[in-house]
């Protein structure tokens, strides 16, 4: 379980998060959504230790990460994979040098363990013939699959999405969000993605936070989603003429 | 062809270092790839030769220095130790390693002055050397010596003239004036000798040079002489002479603690001189004997009695 | 006022980032695999350029040499001299340095403004990843330790190239040339040419990584520092050339 207590961050005097209080469940997908500029980057970034909050406390568990010398962040932080919103693959290594990179630098595995590893975190995500393609080579759907078994590789506890189906198509945006929502159940993560995409969080959003202007607006699940009462919560997730026209009927 | 990183790496690392070794040594004069001669030189004075500076024979650039050196013995002496990358000369054995300067800056070399041996050096010999003096050099060996005899003569000059000058004020022109006219006198007075006893003087030089000749052809003979007398006080300088005295010395200090325990009266020979007591026993003696004698004259038969014939006789 | 305390600024937030870059690697057998793909990018891959570069400055610098001494007064094996000194004291170490400072400088700042654009950097963070030490002591190292070999080469490539151009013009002849080259030879210059392009190394590879690592926005912004990196290592090198000269030499 992760859970932000009263964080604060600004840049100079724009203040983007103001006491945000949240609790972020095990085992589950943790959606964060809400408008840009809202404040949902900043959080995960604040969340994984790529930004300071100003004020307030990250736990993971018992853990207080914010309190933890920078030492003791980076070996926690094995404990966590990330999926970039530019997949952020190595440019320099193909596919299966990507991933097998976080297992040569940290595990104590054998050569041949590495490399059923990543086999098997290729074959998670569908993708087994491209171990010798360079990233630059493959499509961004691949790219974003690519990264996801980079994030399993080391076995995460928590996994972090940004934002995992922008400029993605429909079809392929629904085949990463399965893909998320079938690992984190597969491997028990606590995982956290950054979207505002509807249709993942009516997929797959099993805890759903809305963020609006730095501060929780409304906490809930997927079920609840659709009829909210929240007006700004409403005025986002209709933003659409199309699903606008689908609450019509 | 795919070589690995590594690989690369390490040949590029072995070929720079080879290069770079190669590179510094054919800076320092040393040519690796080309054979060389090495020789030697030893000179009281590097006076200004440095490593790399050319050797040359007969103006051709034939090596340079590769080391100079204090020699092992502390003598202060520098050994130069210079190769020969142009082998095709051979160096005759006699010839001289010359220290030279090379041009007006005073840049120095060495000048092989190659001698007429047909027999030739070796690798690693070393050369008998000498200085060759540059331009600048003779000028500046030649001047300084000069200059100083000139500084000095100008001083004796001038302290001369301040003495004749004090003479000549102090009111002795009239004296010099009178010596001057002696002198004449005294020379015309010698000349009027001189023609007077001119025979007589022919006569003792001729004299003179009778003797120097007749030493002259016993030169021989002298000089045999002065060998024999050389001889003599070197074998008596061999000879034990010293300790021979030192004996003598010691002799005669004994026999003169002996004359004096004599004269004191001590011992035998003492006694004998300074006791007369033997003297007037001995004296007493004579005198009985001289009675004996008398006595046996007198009367023989008291004394003597023969027996030729027969038994004995009572004697009465 | 502002300036200079943006310059203090700089400094010891450079001097922040080398200690994070030398601070212990998690995993050496992965740093040393980076050091032969940056050897091989860095140094092998600006073989060519300084090969080409160095044999053409020893070329006109022998030239020029033989030009400007067209006098009774000075021996003609004085073009030798004048260039074997220029080259290995200055031309090859600096001018080679200054020259590698673009080519490699810029390479490093770029890459690394692009990795960290790309969130490349923090993905290895994330990773539990060292960034600033996993990405720049490869670099470093691979310069620093590479370069005076480069350095090496350039001068031995330069002192050959005014030999074969000196000598095919008609400048020098090749035993003036040669007498010139080996003339009151002084093995030291060439050590402290060697540190000099060691210290330029250092500087090329560290603070081009700085400028790169603090790369913040797009492809604006990577453009920017590689061409701050450039700009602030060249007048860097030239400081600190002055410095050594002045320490070493004088």
């Amino acid at each position: 379980m992760i859970e932000l207590r009263n964080l604060n961050k600004s840049f100079g005097t724009k203040q983007v998060l103001k006491n945000i209080n949240v609790k972020l469940e095990e085992g589950k997908c943790n959606l964060i959504i809400g408008g840009s500029g809202g404040g949902k980057s900043v959080m995960l970034k604040c969340m994984v230790g790529l930004l300071e909050p100003d004020s307030g406390a990250v736990f993971y568990g018992n853990t207080n990460f914010s309190e933890l010398s920078i030492k003791q962040r980076k070996t926690f932080s094995r404990e966590f994979g990330m999926l970039f919103q530019g997949s952020a693959l190595f440019d320099s290594q193909t596919v299966e040098e990507n991933i097998r990179f976080p297992l040569q630098m940290f595990s104590t595995m054998t050569p041949n363990e590495i490399k059923d590893r990543v086999n098997f975190c290729l074959e998670k995500v569908n993708l087994e013939n491209a171990n010798k393609l360079y990233p630059s080579e493959i499509s961004g759907g691949m790219k974003k699959r690519v990264a996801i078994a980079r994030a399993i590789a080391v076995n995460p506890k928590y996994l972090f999405c940004d934002e995992p189906n922008s400029g993605l198509d429909p079809h392929t945006s629904t085949v990463i969000d399965e893909l998320i929502s079938n690992v984190t159940e597969e491997f028990k993560m606590t995982t956290v993605i950054i979207t505002h995409d509807m249709n993942s969080v009516i997929e797959i959003g099993d805890n759903i936070i809305y963020l609006h202007e730095g501060q929780v607006w409304w906490e809930g699940h997927k079920q609840q989603v659709l009829d909210t009462t929240n007006d700004e919560l409403y005025d986002f997730i209709y933003a659409s003429k199309f699903l606008k026209r689908l609450k019509k009927v | 062809m795919n070589f690995s990183k590594e690989l690369k790496t390490g040949v590029l690392i072995v070929c720079t270092i080879a290069l770079g070794i190669y590179g510094l040594n054919y800076l320092k004069g040393y040519d690796l790839f080309s054979t060389s001669d090495e020789y030697y030189a030893i000179y009281p004075d590097a006076n200004g030769l440095l490593e790399s500076n050319p050797i040359l024979i007969n103006g051709m650039h034939v090596g340079k220095i590769q080391r100079i050196n204090f020699v092992d013995d502390n003598s202060g002496r520098v050994i130069v130790k210079f190769i020969l990358t142009n082998t095709e000369f051979k160096i005759p054995n006699d010839s001289r390693a010359l220290m030279a300067s090379l041009d007006l800056l005073g840049a120095k070399g060495i000048r092989i002055m190659p001698g007429t041996s047909a027999t030739y050096l070796q690798d690693g010999d070393t050369l008998a050397t000498g200085t060759e003096d540059g331009m600048v050099d003779r000028l500046s060996k030649e001047l300084i010596p000069t200059k100083q005899k000139a500084e000095h003569l100008i001083s004796s000059i001038d302290s001369t003239l301040q003495q004749l000058n004090k003479v000549l004020n102090g009111g002795g022109s009239a004296s010099l004036q009178q010596i001057l006219i002696n002198l004449s006198k005294t020379t015309s007075d010698v000349n009027d000798l001189l023609a007077s006893e001119k025979t007589r003087l022919n006569h003792i030089f001729a004299n003179a040079e009778s003797i120097t000749l007749n030493l002259r052809n016993n030169q021989d003979n002298l000089t045999a002489i002065m060998k024999n007398a050389a001889l003599m006080t070197d074998s008596l300088a061999k000879s034990n002479l010293k300790s021979t005295i030192a004996n003598a010395d010691k002799s005669l200090a004994e026999l003169t603690k002996t004359l004096n325990q004599i004269n004191s009266g001590k011992g035998t020979l003492g006694k004998l001189i300074k006791d007369d007591t033997l003297y007037n026993n001995l004296n007493t003696s004579a005198k009985d004997l001289d009675k004996l004698f008398i006595d046996i004259k007198e009367h023989p038969s008291r004394y003597v009695n023969f027996s030729i014939f027969g038994g004995k006789k009572e004697s009465k | 006022m502002s300036t200079i305390s943006n310059y203090l600024y700089n400094i010891g937030k450079y001097g922040i980032f080398m200690k994070r870059v030398f601070s212990k690697p998690e995993k050496w057998g992965m740093y040393k695999r980076q050091f032969f793909i940056e050897v091989d990018s860095l140094a092998i891959g600006s073989l060519g350029i300084v090969a080409f570069i160095s044999i053409f400055m020893g070329a006109v610098i022998t030239l020029q040499s033989a030009f400007g001494f067209e006098s009774p007064w000075i021996p003609l094996y004085a073009v030798g001299v004048a260039s074997r000194d220029t080259i290995i004291l200055e031309l090859s170490p600096t001018i080679i340095s200054l020259i590698l400072a673009g080519k490699v400088g810029s390479s490093i700042a770029s890459e690394m403004g692009t990795m960290r654009v790309t969130e490349q950097l923090d993905a290895l963070e994330i990773m539990g990843v060292n960034s600033a030490a996993y990405m720049t002591l490869p670099k470093i190292l691979a310069c620093t330790i590479m370069f005076p070999f480069l350095i090496t080469i350039s001068m031995f490539l330069a002192i050959l190239g005014g030999w074969i151009f000196g000598v095919l013009s008609g400048a020098v002849s090749s035993y003036e040339y040669i007498y010139g080259i080996t003339h009151n030879f002084k093995v030291f210059n060439v050590y402290y040419s060697l540190i000099k392009s060691f210290i330029f190394a250092f500087l090329i590879s560290s603070v081009s990584s700085f400028y790169g690592y603090y790369t913040k926005g797009g492809a604006v912004e990577v453009a920017q520092s590689s061409t701050k990196a450039v700009v602030y290592i060249s007048v860097l090198i030239l400081v600190f050339n002055y410095i050594l000269t002045q320490l070493l030499l004088v």
